[in-house]
């Protein structure tokens, strides 16, 4: 009983130490982190989503979004595996696949300011936004996340394109 | 030879937990992108959790390898250890292709080689915590110490 009670006062101790050094830390950087993280913005604008913008953005966007943007050709990314890429995506959307080769695609196809959309299987995988992260760190500033993704996209009947992995 | 094995572990598991909080403490926006990739987390908590996170980690690494409240450490790196494994497990059962935000290597993916990690430092963590007599403890002094 008395050790129980000593390991929880020393658990207690060491979460209690480390939310006063987290809040003080944050307190005294730069630029603090927001305690509550705020959801990632939905945009249904068309206007507002095709002009350029000049600082870091990253919004989502419904299907309806989405379909209109494929047929502006506003560059999709997919940020799936290369397997489920090939097995069908979006039409002309582009695999994510080595990012170095994809910054060099993107820089080329809209540049820094201009709007292209990524996507990943469905609003419950990560790797969109995950990659979208890494794009505005390289320099993007434009970036929409489509998330539902291909399954909603597939199971919506639009069309789809299947590429050959060789 | 139970001493040094013991020790060991603790240098070991402990150096672990203090240079993966680095990173974490250094660029918490970037841990919490990784803590929110995992889709788990309710109510925008990723940012409070990789604010107190990284910091527990660093004091229960200290804790582990100095014998600074070595029993809390062990117990609290104990239970990260569980929580990350149910967290990569949950990923990968879910799908997910996400890096696994362990602060040790950049760009390290989730996988079942990173949970074999964790289990095998839950694994000598555990034979740690069911020693009964502990070695090297700096505070507090307790009967458990030779």
């Amino acid at each position: 009983m008395k050790n129980v009670q000593r390991i929880w006062t020393q658990g207690v101790a060491l979460f209690g130490l480390s939310i006063i050094v987290g809040i003080a830390y944050n307190t005294t950087r730069i630029v603090s982190v927001p305690w509550i993280a705020q959801p990632i913005q939905l945009v249904n604008e068309m206007d507002r989503i095709l002009k350029p913008v000049y600082e870091p953005s990253i919004k989502n966007i419904s299907i309806d979004i989405a379909k209109q943007l494929v047929d502006k050709n506003i560059p999709f990314i997919d940020a799936r595996d290369d397997e489920y890429y090939h097995e069908g995506h979006i039409p002309h959307a582009h695999s994510s696949g080595d990012l170095i080769k994809l910054t060099e695609y993107l820089d080329i196809a809209v540049g820094l300011f201009n709007p292209f959309v990524v996507y990943c299987s469905d609003d419950d995988c990560g790797s969109s936004e995950e990659l979208a992260y890494q794009l505005q760190s390289e320099g993007f500033m434009n970036i929409y996340v489509f998330k539902g993704g291909w399954k909603e996209w597939n199971a919506s009947g639009l069309p789809i394109e299947i590429t050959s992995n060789e | 030879m139970n001493k040094y094995i013991q020790l060991g572990i603790r240098l070991i598991v402990g150096g672990l937990f203090i240079y993966a909080s680095i990173d974490k403490i250094v660029d918490p926006s970037e841990f919490a992108k990784q803590i929110n990739n995992y889709h788990i987390i309710p109510f925008g908590l990723e940012n409070a959790i990789a604010l107190i996170l990284p910091w527990l980690e660093l004091f229960t690494g200290i804790g582990l390898i100095m014998g600074i409240y070595l029993e809390g450490s062990t117990i609290w790196i104990f239970l990260l250890l569980i929580s990350f494994i149910a967290l990569m497990g949950q990923a990968i059962l879910r799908g997910y292709n996400i890096e696994c935000g362990c602060g040790l290597k950049e760009g390290q993916m989730i996988g079942l080689a990173k949970i074999f990690e964790n289990v095998i430092m839950l694994i000598a963590l555990y034979w740690v915590i069911i020693q009964p007599k502990k070695y090297f403890i700096i505070f507090p002094k307790t009967e458990l110490e030779e």
